[in-house]
């Protein structure tokens, strides 16, 4: 074999080599979690990718490689590619909400704007009637954020309103 | 001289490897990079409080359009696109301002605005599955939280939200008011950072892939306004970047993602249904 050769051999092993060192320094054990209510393992890293696996919210996925959006994942003894949007570095934190639920303390920033004679309200905390009473109407509107509040759908029902529109 | 070359060859093409992977890597970066920031419910509740108060400003300048109909198709839409948001944790809240200026806001905590204006612009459910979508990006890319620095400096309990609502002093009060201000400057007035918007569209082209919808939507909707030079779509213009900008970075992504090969629901004819503009 001659030199050239030779090097030109040790090339072809040597830069996968490389290049795969770098990837498995970088994830070597990471996990990733989903955050959606589920997540899509696609044999592709590519949105018409088959289907390997529906995988559920808060599941742990080790990490394997990165490639553009799409994060590479074993899942038990099954491997795919997952989007990026739908997985995070923790796992998924529960549902929060502040609508009437008694948080008096993060409710008191109603009263900005609002006169001295509201510090009395603020120590006892505002729910969503106290807010628009003391709405400017010019500038805020408490009583329509009630409203629009009140349009919420579950996730349930808004899933399965997208699946009817998707037959 | 060969050899030499040829020995370095390795690490110049791993070096290259790696150095294109971080320029494709760019935009994964900046999305969800605040995903550390805000780990607490307390957290999650003061965003939350914060954009009601931002969402009651937007209320108080806009009327909500007076069509509940109307108004439960775009939660169920919209909905349905935030599960995919990666803010599972929050309620995503969605409403119609009546109003024919064409454009759409976002609130932190998740409140999202589209004006009847925008909606009559649009062909199909997917148009309005985009829009959302890019209000949608806004909020689980914290934008705004960003934008007016509302996060946590260290790593104790507690983000900027918390420590910004909590006292419950005047002197917090004034400051919260004064940042409720500046969000609603960022909404009305300034408008996001160039390249807020132009991710929020990245990210929207990719939440429409993820749930089915036709990828290219937000191009269309987007090639659509731009050719409409009148009062009403000025408002959209004047707080984003140019859309010509904006269609070559989704025409950056959907080329990167393979996605015009994937053509996917349009949904038209539930969408006539539903928007009264096309009775």
């Amino acid at each position: 074999m001659t030199d050239f050769l030779r090097v030109r051999y040790l090339n072809l092993v040597t830069v996968p080599i490389l290049v795969l060192a770098l990837s498995a320094v970088t994830y070597a054990g990471e996990l990733v979690y989903v955050q959606s209510k589920q997540a899509k393992l696609l044999s592709i890293p590519a949105f018409d990718g088959a289907l390997v696996a529906t995988v559920e919210k808060g599941a742990a996925l080790e990490k394997l490689a990165l490639q553009g959006r799409w994060v590479k994942v074993s899942h038990g003894d099954q491997q795919g590619w997952v989007s990026q949007l739908l997985v995070g570095p923790r796992p998924p934190l529960a549902r929060e909400s502040v609508i009437d639920d008694g948080a008096a303390d993060l409710k008191q920033n109603a009263r900005r704007r609002a006169s001295a004679t509201t510090s009395t309200a603020a120590a006892r905390g505002l729910r969503n009637d106290d807010r628009a009473r003391q709405s400017d109407d010019s500038v805020a509107d408490y009583s329509a954020l009630t409203e629009m509040e009140g349009f919420a759908v579950s996730d349930d029902e808004a899933n399965k309103f997208l699946e009817q529109g998707m037959q | 001289m060969l050899t030499r070359i040829s020995t370095l060859g390795p690490l110049l093409v791993a070096l290259c490897v790696t150095g294109a992977v971080n320029a494709g890597q760019a935009f994964h970066d900046r999305i969800h990079s605040d995903a550390l920031t805000i780990t607490t419910g307390d957290d999650i509740k003061a965003e939350i409080s914060f954009g009601q108060n931002v969402a009651a400003r937007v209320l108080g300048r806009f009327k909500i359009h007076d069509d509940a109909a109307l108004n439960r198709y775009i939660n169920l839409v919209g909905t349905a696109l935030a599960a995919n948001s990666g803010r599972g944790e929050l309620t995503f809240h969605f409403a119609v301002l009546g109003s024919d200026s064409v454009n759409a806001y976002s609130t932190p905590g998740g409140y999202i605005f589209i004006t009847h204006g925008a909606l009559a612009l649009m062909e199909d459910e997917a148009e309005l599955a985009a829009v959302l979508a890019h209000e949608i990006a806004h909020v689980s890319e914290r934008h705004i939280v960003n934008a007016l620095n509302i996060r946590a400096t260290d790593n104790s309990v507690g983000s900027g939200f918390s420590r910004l609502i909590g006292a419950g002093n005047s002197t917090t009060q004034v400051a919260f008011t004064q940042v409720v201000d500046q969000a609603v400057e960022i909404l009305f007035t300034k408008g996001y950072q160039q390249q807020d918007e132009l991710d929020a569209d990245r990210v929207a082209t990719l939440l429409l892939s993820t749930a089915g919808y036709d990828p290219l939507a937000l191009r269309r909707y987007l090639e659509r306004a731009q050719a409409i030079d009148d009062e009403n779509s000025r408002a959209m213009n004047a707080t984003h970047p140019p859309s010509r900008q904006r269609l070559r970075s989704i025409d950056q992504l959907v080329k990167e993602e393979g996605l015009d090969s994937t053509r996917l629901a349009r949904i038209k004819t539930r969408f006539d249904q539903h928007v009264s503009h096309r009775e």
